[in-house]
């Protein structure tokens, strides 16, 4: 099969699984067995869908139909994104995504509870509506990376926040009805700015140079990337510099970067343990994905790299500082996790904006190795609570984990050792890479490939980068301290049982996570170093 | 053909119309009832259908399909407008069924979708908000001078030789941004769940403005109008989902008991 006819499989698979789980649940068709075989139909496919994306990986860059780096191809069934385009950049990506869904929908089914008055009431707690919600987010996180056209990518991402704002609130308590409502206004009002960039962007475009067919009907490809990469010396300056501030801010919003991140503690403390990693491992991506089309495209049109870097380095830095406080005083762990992620996303966005080869190389090394690293602990985390929960143990209780649950409180352990950049796990390595880069800049003077800042603008950024994580280092490992070894005589649990859907998922990340840690895959390290040429464009 | 001097009325007519949305968001921000803010983003939707059919009147003979744009993206403001009460009422209060057909056709052509029980709660919280007018006042002046900075003098738009269209952009640009900025602002200061969706009601209105004159018609906007679509079905699932849920849990509209009733914090 070649490889357009593979990417529409895996746009089609997700969304009409999640359609049909989505009609049985409305029509109240939705039966306890109906939900079990949505389950294993799910990870059949997920495991379907991740096969896809890795033989993409290990056949790249000589993929069926490839041409000039790039597999394009129209699809209008998807009226409103029927332009694709697979390049380095996007199947990395795919690859990220099908990873951690594979992960995700595997401890769904030791997550979701059969119990009977679920079924049939059109109750949102419904197994059957939660697969269905699962695989429409799934199917929208595909769409990102693939579509071409930046008002597709930007209803694709818009798509996203729908679907996962019914998963948010799936517990239907009222925290998560308010963290849902938190998170919706938030990111609504964040991606109508970035809708509003997308249309200053539009109107770079001189009316002369918008193609048209033999009847003179203007065409709608002006609004793909890769057409307005190759126009971008035609584009209006001033109209990309606006709209890359408004896309930033907005799309921002959706990534997690500070001060824009207020939802994201609530929306990931609140929401259950596989959709926790499900947002903090993809779908803050996605949203940064879109970032980086929009930061090269502003790069090659403006011809220089300082704008973007400067703005970028300063969200990066602010997003690393702001987390500190909050990961070092008490808190409930899953929002401790979730201001990992501001910090793990400003350590991302540090590294683009410092740019060059390295630094970039480690900045999206650093979105994989976040993302294995972040679902690991969402779904351990999740098995943990649910076990304790069946001694009535709750949340802000939990302790003694490593002699309680000795296996999945072990990878806790080491996805927390991870996390905060101890070696000789995956984020040392691409938090090495980064400031590898930042280094090296040092004494070098001005590359075409990297922004030109100032020396000290480098060594601040460098201290506040070491000083932040040191301080976020000491924050975790005392929270971690607590949780694996800490004593509460209250706790009198059953022995932890080592259910496929519980320990599965968890084993395999984190084996990825300590492969990762000592070698980097080279069919990974060749896609990387390629997405990095794209992004690095000027 | 439309001579030049059709077109100069056309255009003083739009920044008119354009100044009146401004003023209706004003008015959204500056209302204390609900009731108020439902006639104000109600007036501001007619003037905006009224800006987009006249900016389409140059354009309707060119090629393309813009009599389906100008008819799609003028059918959303106008049902918005429809509904806007009965969505907010719902949000509000168990809305009574409707019990019949008769009832349901009856109440389409009275446009008589309003709730007894939501225009209650509505005036309760009316006598307990303090307006503060002049704070608003200012943060408005300020917020539309940083939109006509950003519009005027920051940006340089594609050298064109007719300079009426070049005015027209960028008041549209103005408008566009301050209508977004005053979104934004009510997004902040409104002091109920239900009056905050007006937030996001008024930076619709500036999107659509947006997608009316920056992405000049007829150029190929048909993404940006199903973009509206798809932005307008996210409003829809906060106003008849997640503010009757989160309503129904708390017991309450006002945003500070919610905020006081949270353990959501730190």
């Amino acid at each position: 099969m070649d490889t357009t006819t593979l990417a529409k499989m895996m746009l089609a698979t997700p969304c009409g699984l999640g359609v049909i789980a989505g009609l049985m649940w409305w029509l109240r068709r939705d039966r306890k067995e109906y939900g079990k075989w949505l389950g294993w139909i799910t990870i059949t496919v997920s495991i379907g869908l991740w096969v896809i994306s890795f033989l993409w990986l290990i056949r790249w860059p000589n993929l069926s139909g490839i041409q000039d780096g790039a597999i394009t191809f129209e699809w209008n069934i998807l009226f409103f994104a029927r332009y694709f385009r697979l390049d380095a950049l996007s199947i990395f990506f795919v690859l990220l995504v099908n990873t951690i869904s594979l992960a995700v929908a595997w401890n769904d089914n030791a997550y979701l509870k059969m119990d009977d008055s679920l079924f049939g009431t059109r109750s949102l707690k419904s197994p059957v509506f939660f697969h269905g919600m699962v695989n429409l987010f799934h199917f929208t996180m595909l769409l990102v990376p693939m579509v071409d056209n930046l008002v597709g990518l930007w209803i694709a991402i818009e798509l996203t926040t729908l679907f996962s704002a019914f998963l948010v609130a799936h517990e239907d308590r009222k925290e998560s009805w308010e963290a849902a409502w938190k998170y919706l206004i938030i990111t609504s009002t964040g991606i109508i700015l970035a809708l509003l960039g997308t249309m200053f962007l539009a109107n770079a475009v001189p009316t002369d140079i918008i193609p048209t067919d033999i009847d003179g009907t203007p065409l709608d490809i002006v609004m793909n990337w890769s057409w307005l990469v190759d126009n971008a010396s035609n584009l209006t300056k001033s109209y990309v510099w606006l709209s890359f501030l408004f896309v930033l801010v907005g799309y921002g919003t959706k990534a997690g970067l500070a001060p824009m991140h207020t939802w994201l503690p609530d929306g990931h403390g609140e929401a259950p343990a596989p959709i926790s990693a499900l947002l903090s491992g993809v779908l803050l991506k996605s949203a940064l994905y879109a970032i980086l089309r929009f930061y090269t495209l502003t790069n090659i049109v403006l011809e220089n790299r300082e704008f973007t870097s400067y703005i970028l380095l300063g969200a990066g830095l602010f997003s690393l500082v702001l987390s500190a406080p909050f990961i070092l005083k008490e808190n409930i762990f899953k929002r401790v996790l979730a201001y990992h992620s501001l910090e793990h996303m400003g350590i991302i966005v540090f590294g683009i904006a410092i740019g060059g080869t390295a630094a970039m190389f480690g900045a999206l090394l650093h979105c994989f190795n976040h993302a294995i690293t972040k679902a690991l602990m969402f779904l351990s985390y999740g098995n943990i609570i649910r076990h304790y929960a069946k001694s009535n143990i709750e949340a802000r209780e939990i302790t003694g984990v490593l002699r309680n649950m000795p296996w999945n409180g072990a990878f806790l352990v080491l996805g927390g050792l991870a996390l905060v950049g101890t070696p000789p796990f995956n984020i040392f390595v691409s938090e090495l890479f980064i400031l590898y880069g930042a280094l090296s800049r040092l004494g070098n003077g001005a590359k075409p490939d990297i922004p030109n800042f100032p020396s000290w603008i480098v060594i601040a950024a460098i201290v506040v980068f070491l000083v932040s994580t040191t301080l976020i280092f000491y924050g975790l490992v005392h929270h971690m301290a607590h949780l694996a070894m800490g004593w509460n005589e209250r706790v009198q649990l059953v022995k932890e049982k080592l259910w496929h859907s519980d320990l599965g998922p968890v084993v395999l990340l984190g084996l990825i996570m300590l492969l990762l840690g000592s070698w980097i895959y080279p069919p990974l390290a060749r896609l990387i170093q390629d997405s990095v040429v794209i992004v690095n464009r000027i | 053909m439309i001579n030049d001097s059709i077109k100069t009325l056309l255009s003083y007519t739009i920044l008119l119309l354009e100044i009146g949305m401004l003023l209706q968001a004003l008015r959204v921000t500056l209302s204390p009832s609900v009731k108020g803010v439902i006639i104000s983003y109600r007036s501001g939707l007619f003037l905006l259908a009224a800006v987009t059919g006249l900016t389409a009147i140059p354009n309707l003979n060119k090629p393309g399909n813009p009599w389906l744009f100008l008819a799609l993206i003028v059918l959303l403001p106008f049902t918005l407008a429809f509904w806007i009460e009965w969505f907010l009422s719902g949000a509000t209060v168990e809305l009574e069924p409707i019990k019949s057909k008769t009832d349901f056709v009856w109440k389409l052509f009275t446009l008589n979708w309003k709730s007894p029980k939501a225009e209650k709660i509505w005036r309760k919280n009316e006598t307990q908000i303090q307006i503060r007018t002049g704070v608003h006042f200012i943060a408005f002046s300020l917020l539309t001078a940083l939109a006509f900075v950003v519009a005027f003098s920051w940006l340089k738009p594609p050298s064109t030789s007719d300079s009426s269209l070049l005015l027209d952009e960028r008041t549209g640009i103005m408008v566009s941004l301050a209508l977004h900025l005053l979104g934004l602002y009510n997004t902040f200061v409104k002091t109920d769940i239900i009056s905050q969706v007006s937030g996001l009601f008024v930076m619709d209105q500036g999107l659509f403005l947006a997608v009316v004159k920056i992405v000049a018609i007829p150029v190929p906007a048909t993404f940006f109008v199903v973009s509206l679509y798809f932005y307008t079905l996210i409003t829809l699932v906060i106003l008849l989902v997640l503010v009757p849920r989160v309503r129904q849990k708390f017991e309450t509209i006002d945003l500070d008991e919610i905020s006081n009733n949270s353990s959501l914090k730190g």
